[in-house]
């Protein structure tokens, strides 16, 4: 079982996907590993600008001149009762983020603790797994790819 | 870096288009954006200036099809040419698969050219890749207006390095598509993982 089914299991199991409006979990890179959207490519988007607008906080606080992990930060943006909550976290030593988008939340602290209590119930219960991801990467994935298949490949896209 | 995920069969890319203010990076994925099918393409993001510069990156998400049974994805970025936002390339430079160098064809662009290029080199050393592995396609843009330089001196200044590059005008389409089957063939090709048993 690889991490996407793995946290998708988990999510399903534990109906965590109806904390909030819309909850992604993306790499570091902002590719979403986990979206309860119902686009893929709408969680992609989420995921590149949650990675940006957390890699450009993250600079900004290189300000403050401490030592802190940045795994001990959160960010929020928010009124009252909408916003977006963002939350880092480890899985095989890589960073990982859990971000939260909410509208018209009766409580928004509960809510925001409540995604705080699930980044730590994440990292638990993905340590019981052996994961794996190096498998096989000295191999490349394709030795050969023609100009026929790359040509085939964005006649898909409609291009 | 590249995701493959095996159990669903589906990889993921990173392409971002460096180089210098102006010189179009904005305008190669808005091509793409005009014209791919509405059901292969996610929302274009920009994140630009009040007078339409781009400020921390464009992106767009492409959905493009299948190879040898695997959903294939990119995801294209830009960054802010501006000199400024030299921090800015940086953190979208992470876990990048691939580059599309655009430059700027005129003249009077080589000397902002080389040192995006060269800072390019700069960025990549410090998050530890390599400019001369990393899968890389040079764009001459900007070959539709006077006052250019050769494709020669672009090659002889710019592309040391020896990777494919393209004459381009953006701005109508020419060349567009062509740099980007081109570095996606060979960020395909540089991903690894192997294929399970």
């Amino acid at each position: 079982m690889n991490l996407n089914q793995i946290v998708r299991q988990f999510f399903d199991e534990n109906e965590y996907h109806k904390l909030a409006d819309k909850i992604v979990i993306i790499r570091g890179d902002g590719i979403a590993i986990y979206s309860n959207f119902e686009d893929y490519l709408e969680a992609q988007t989420v995921g590149a600008l949650v990675s940006g607008v957390w890699q450009a906080a993250e600079s900004l606080s290189s300000l403050l001149n401490k030592n802190e992990s940045f795994l001990d930060f959160r960010l929020g943006f928010d009124t009252s009762a909408d916003g977006l909550y963002i939350l880092p976290f480890t899985i095989l030593e890589k960073t990982y983020y859990i971000g939260a988008i909410y509208g018209d939340a009766d409580n928004p602290g509960k809510l925001k603790r409540n995604m705080r209590l699930l980044k730590d119930n994440v990292e638990v219960y993905l340590s019981k797994f052996s994961l794996d991801p190096e498998k096989n990467r000295e191999e490349y994935l394709f030795e050969n790819i023609s100009d026929e298949e790359m040509d085939k490949l964005f006649a898909f896209g409609g291009i | 870096m590249s995701f493959v995920n095996y159990h669903t069969k589906e990889i993921n890319c990173k392409i971002v288009y460096y180089g210098p203010g102006l010189g179009g990076k904005t305008t190669n994925i808005q091509y793409v954006y005009q014209k791919t099918a509405a059901n292969n393409k996610g929302q274009m993001v920009t994140l630009n200036t009040e007078n339409e510069r781009t400020l921390f990156f464009d992106f767009l998400p492409l959905d493009l099809g299948t190879i040898r049974g695997f959903k294939t994805r990119f995801h294209l970025y830009t960054v802010p040419g501006q000199v400024f936002y030299e921090a800015s390339r940086k953190l979208i430079l992470r876990g990048v698969d691939g580059i599309v160098f655009v430059a700027d064809s005129q003249v009077d662009k080589m000397e902002e050219n080389i040192k995006s290029l060269e800072g390019l080199a700069k960025n990549l050393t410090e998050q530890g890749q390599d400019i001369e592995k990393i899968p890389l396609v040079m764009q001459w843009n900007k070959r539709d207006l006077p006052n250019i330089t050769s494709t020669e001196n672009m090659e002889k200044k710019l592309n040391a390095l020896d990777v494919p590059s393209f004459s381009a005008s953006a701005i109508n389409g020419e060349g567009v598509f062509e740099t980007l089957k081109t570095i996606s063939k060979l960020v395909l090709l540089n991903i690894k993982g192997g294929l399970e048993n």
